[in-house]
């Protein structure tokens, strides 16, 4: 059983329209949700995964509340071992571009 | 293709399969239907399409599945077929929308088919439990091959009333309960109109939810027919119904009564009873019928229009207002009938009673001390009033009477028990200080004033009265031999 | 929500990584974990492409770029032969078809096609996502049809939900739904004899 996220607009049915997530990295759960950091957090302090040499080209989270629209979100990869940002993966939105969520429902997606 | 019984035998809803679409108003069937169908008189059945091109499916008859539409749901569901779904569990219960009042997106569901619940606690449509807001359930059928569970259900029990809720048009058949509405309905926005049920066990139920109060909006124009119950009025609060037709259904048009109930042009026929009055024997309950019709039809027996069945409270209270009980086609038993100890008030103003018996012969040997039931203008001729009280009938009497027409003529019906007035107390107006000398006139009937009178004397009592100082019914007079034929 | 890369990024073997995520302000969001930030949620996406076979849970959303920069996500639904997607997790928190922001499952209204989809496990549309069939001025047209499945094995082991500001909207053939018989009908009869089937 795989886990398959779309990338690419086409049909259910065609190898194009699915890439394949992760499994090692894969990690799922409504149980908590923890206010987002003003920086980021020390790669102790998160769960690690080692995924082995994988081609990746995004990374997936789940908000479980949009509590305000100031500024902006940041998420990265970062290399735990080797304790560096790994190049190229960090990417920037606006605040204003999650979707209105709260924890009463668990409609972030 | 389904069709709905036409008869007091719930059973007969059937499906067949549609062989040809001949034209505009015609189908062929595959084979023939089981029973026989009414396509005209009182009771008309309806022919409803169960099929759609667009289908969402559960495993089986007893494996199903569910849709759940959280508050704020944008859902359109338009000509789909859903099958094998709900269950008595909390979000699965079938078709589900949360939408509470302050959502602002809309659930719809048009002309759709909601058919065979895969489990007997589940429902065909659930409206939110708080406040229901912005749903719409329309011109769909819901519809179980077994009968069992809920068709359609709101039972909200929020204090804030729903708003822009739309359950008009729908075609509910084969479920224990075809439709539940409760909760806080209020003003125009609010409407469940026009429904169709048959072959429920109940058909449309009202059932009390908390000490909440409970409006039901206008509910009009429904048509509920070869259920068991056709409607059950259970729940506090006031109800109305109004230009409903309740037919053929085997035990009672209306059953169960609490709260305040309006019912308005609505016509009862060919059910076992139309109305029965079977109230819990502590929830007081004022039911108001006006401009309805009761009768048999041509082909289906209706026993009475209203049968007093079990205890009723002595604040019960039933008032029937312009109806007409039995004409056309008479009731088999009697107009009225009372076949328990009744307590409660029974009033029939300007109604027509055209059953050859219109009231049960034996009804004032039922009424205790508290029950009365009072036709007042009867079949619309002025003066024809009569009051049925414990052991007695009271009349006006235009032909006897002392001073001018009328007298009030008393007929005890017992020689055991007194015939008292007590219900029925004359009035007067005393002054502080002032002295009330009251004076009956009092005639013992003789033999050709219809019967002689050979009961004990008359007595004139003064009715208890705290504020006077009168602590029980006190004795004034009675009457002597004088009385004979005077 | 994903987060796409400028560019793939071929990561070392035997090295451990975590995803790190942050706010320019306090206070503005929260993200779902098992307990604490350890535990948050989070995935990777490879570039390796496959279909989906019978077990597998799928994810459609948008892909966010950068800020205000979201490239939307459409799978049409062209399945005509049955494969029963999902894992089978009745959880909510697992999905087998998961739809979110900028997201959309579409199944097809082509004429004289016969679509099925059977999905063991829940189909969740979460806050953006859409899950249509047709729509009001294109239903689905007589000639064809769609079967969904839900293949439960025990009752009401899975649903469609759809949770505040997702969409769900199916429209299929317009049809007569209720009418009433114009004249008796006989058992064993077979003209029926209505007010209308055309409505």
């Amino acid at each position: 059983m795989a886990r398959l996220m779309c990338v690419a607009n086409g049909n259910n049915t065609s190898s194009s329209t699915w890439a394949v997530i992760d499994s090692t990295s894969y990690s799922e759960s409504e149980t908590a949700n923890t206010a987002m950091p003003t920086s980021y957090s020390s790669s102790a302090s998160l769960g690690n995964f080692t995924p082995g040499a994988i081609t990746v080209d995004g990374i997936g989270i789940r908000i479980a509340a949009r509590t305000g629209t100031t500024g902006t979100l940041s998420v990265e990869l970062y290399n735990h071992t080797g304790a560096a940002s790994v190049a190229g993966t960090e990417v920037t939105v606006n605040m204003t571009d999650v979707v209105h969520c709260s924890t009463t429902n668990l409609e972030g997606g | 293709m389904g069709f709905t019984s036409t008869t007091t035998t719930v059973a007969q809803v059937e499906t067949k399969a549609i062989s040809t679409v001949d034209s505009s108003v015609q189908v062929t069937l595959g084979s023939g239907v089981t029973y026989a169908h009414a396509g005209t008189g009182d009771v008309v059945g309806e022919v409803f399409n169960l099929t759609g091109n667009v289908k969402i499916l559960g495993t089986s008859t007893s494996v199903g599945t569910y849709i759940y539409a959280d508050s704020d749901a944008i859902v359109t569901l338009d000509n789909v077929e859903i099958q094998y779904i709900g269950s008595g569990s909390n979000t699965k219960r079938g078709i589900e929308s949360a939408n509470l009042v302050g959502a602002v997106n809309t659930f719809t569901m048009v002309n759709c088919v909601v058919k065979d619940l895969s489990n007997s606690s589940g429902f065909g449509f659930y409206a939110n439990t708080i406040t229901p807001a912005l749903v719409s359930v329309t011109n769909c059928v819901f519809y179980n091959t077994t009968l069992g569970g809920t068709g359609i259900i709101t039972s909200h029990t929020g204090a804030t009333a729903a708003a822009n809720l739309s359950l008009n048009d729908n075609l509910v058949a084969n479920f224990s309960i075809g439709v539940n509405l409760n909760g806080l309905f209020t003003g125009a926005s609010v409407t469940a109109n026009n429904l169709r049920i048959s072959s429920c066990s109940t058909g449309l139920s009202n059932v009390s939810v908390g000490s909440v109060l409970i409006y039901t909006s206008d509910t009009s124009g429904h048509y509920i027919h070869s259920c068991t119950s056709g409607v059950l009025l259970n729940g506090g609060g006031k109800k109305s119904l109004t230009s409903c037709t309740i037919v053929a259904n085997a035990s009672s048009g209306l059953t169960s009564f609490a709260g305040t109930n309006v019912i308005e042009s609505c016509n009862f026929y060919g059910n076992s009873s139309a109305v029965l009055l079977s109230g819990v024997s502590t929830v007081a309950a004022a039911t108001y019928f006006n401009s309805c019709n009761f009768r048999s039809t041509s082909s289906l027996s209706q026993t009475t229009a209203v049968n007093v069945s079990t205890v009723m409270p002595s604040n019960a209270y039933t008032e029937f207002n312009n109806c007409n009980l039995g004409q056309t086609n008479a009731h088999t038993s009697a107009d009225i009938t009372v076949s328990f100890t009744f307590s409660g008030t029974l009033i029939f103003n300007n109604c027509v009673l055209a059953s050859s018996a219109e009231i049960t012969s034996t009804a004032y040997t039922l009424l205790d001390e508290n029950g009365i039931i009072s036709l007042m203008r009867k079949d619309g001729t002025a003066s024809n009033h009569s009051a049925y009280i414990k052991q007695a009938i009271v009349t006006p009497d235009t032909t006897i009477y002392k001073t001018a027409s009328p007298s009030l003529r008393i007929t005890p019906k017992s020689a055991s028990i007194t015939a008292s007035t007590r219900l029925m107390p004359f009035r007067a107006y005393v002054n502080s200080g002032q002295t009330c000398t009251p004076t009956v006139y009092v005639r013992e009937s003789e033999a050709g004033d219809g019967a002689a009178y050979n009961g004990n004397r008359a007595k004139l009592y003064v009715k208890a009265n705290y504020n006077l100082g009168i602590t029980s019914d006190t004795l004034l007079d009675t009457a002597t031999a004088s009385s004979d034929g005077a | 929500m994903f987060f796409k890369f400028s560019a793939p990024v071929t990561l070392l073997g035997a090295t451990a990584y975590v995803v790190r995520f942050k706010t320019s302000s306090s206070s503005q969001c929260s993200i779902f974990t098992g307990g604490g930030l350890s535990t948050a949620t989070r995935f990777l996406r490879t570039t390796t492409t496959q279909a989906p076979v019978a077990g597998d849970d799928r994810f459609i959303m948008g892909e966010w770029t950068a800020a205000a920069t979201m490239t939307t996500r459409a799978v049409t639904a062209d399945d005509t032969i049955t494969i029963d997607y999902g894992s089978a997790s009745t959880s909510l928190v697992t999905p087998a078809l998961s739809i979110s922001n900028g997201g959309t499952y579409e199944v097809p209204t082509s004429a004289s096609t016969a679509y099925i989809q059977k999905i063991s496990g829940n189909v969740v549309v979460y806050s953006g996502g859409t899950l249509k069939v047709g729509s009001s001025g294109s239903r689905m047209p007589s000639t064809s049809s769609l079967t969904w499945t839900m293949d439960c094995a025990s009752n009401v082991d899975f649903g469609i939900r759809i949770k505040a500001y997702g969409t769900f909207s199916a429209y299929g053939e317009s049809k007569q739904r209720i009418t009433t018989l114009t004249s008796n009908v006989s058992a064993a009869g077979t003209i029926i004899p209505v007010t209308s089937t055309t409505g």
